[in-house]
């Protein structure tokens, strides 16, 4: 039921010892595909 | 697997992939008791289903499943209910990243929390009757309607009473409700801090001493499983 935060509400996160790293790569790639941009 | 996502019903019903996905769901309302067909209840509003369609991705993209997911739609429910009151609170985007700020800055490591299954566990205590889904209609009683026992996603009264249930635990034990954001959640153990954001069903929390989050997730887990 517990893990390491990885993937919260459209940000992908990543935590790591110089610092924490947040990306939005998945939730791009879900929105180009909405918009049907996916192979522009 | 499949790499559309049907709009209607008919049109997944011609793909064998999402005829199972469909099969799926309704096998999990039978095998958990979701609901039963009873006769139609003059005296009761018969709230509308509908299939939604989903594929479910993972980091990279990649379709990994067909999901067929039927939903109620809560929103005929509005008859003496206030709208208001019936949302799930979710936290603010600025809240999250403040967060993940302060745990960069004081290096502490964020977790998170799953708790899916306790959200479509959780027993419903009004009447809600929902119609037949779309596409499963019963031949002989087309008429009757299914009288629902657990929350189904969609219904009003679900994200709230597990807001309520969820925060009930902490104020339980010890845990502060933020004054302005009543989703984030803090509690002060000694020198230590421990804080918890919620987001509907996903929570994500971190303390300064590491053992709390350990502590923390047991003591949930048991919370959650004794209902």
């Amino acid at each position: 039921m517990i893990g390491k935060l990885s993937y919260f509400v459209g940000l992908q996160i990543k935590q790591l010892e110089n610092g924490t790293f947040v990306s939005q790569g998945k939730y791009i790639k879900d929105m180009l595909k909405k918009f049907g941009m996916d192979d522009a | 697997m499949s790499h559309i996502e049907p709009k209607k019903i008919d049109e997944a019903l011609r793909d064998v992939d999402w005829v199972n996905a469909v099969h799926e769901e309704l096998n999990n309302f039978k095998r958990n008791q979701v609901w039963e067909l009873v006769e139609n209840p003059s005296d009761h509003n018969v709230i509308r289903t509908r299939w939604v369609f989903q594929n479910k991705q993972d980091q990279d993209g990649i379709v990994v499943r067909n999901k067929a997911r039927l939903v109620a739609q809560g929103y005929t429910q509005v008859e003496g209910l206030d709208l208001g009151e019936t949302y799930a609170l979710v936290a603010r985007f600025e809240a999250i990243r403040i967060l993940l700020a302060y745990a960069c800055a004081h290096n502490i490591k964020l977790y998170q929390m799953d708790v899916k299954s306790a959200l479509i566990n959780g027993y419903i205590n009004e009447e809600v009757y929902v119609e037949q889904p779309p596409g499963f209609e019963d031949d002989k009683k087309p008429n009757h309607v299914y009288k629902v026992r657990k929350a189904l996603y969609g219904l009003e009264q679900e994200p709230r009473a597990w807001y309520e249930r969820f925060t009930d635990i902490l104020l339980s034990k010890g845990f502060k409700m933020g004054k302005v954001d009543t989703t984030l959640f803090t509690k002060k153990i000694g020198k230590d801090l421990f804080v918890l954001q919620i987001y509907v069903d996903d929570i994500i929390f971190a303390s300064t001493n590491q053992d709390f989050c350990e502590e923390f997730g047991n003591m949930m887990a048991n919370e959650l499983r004794c209902q």
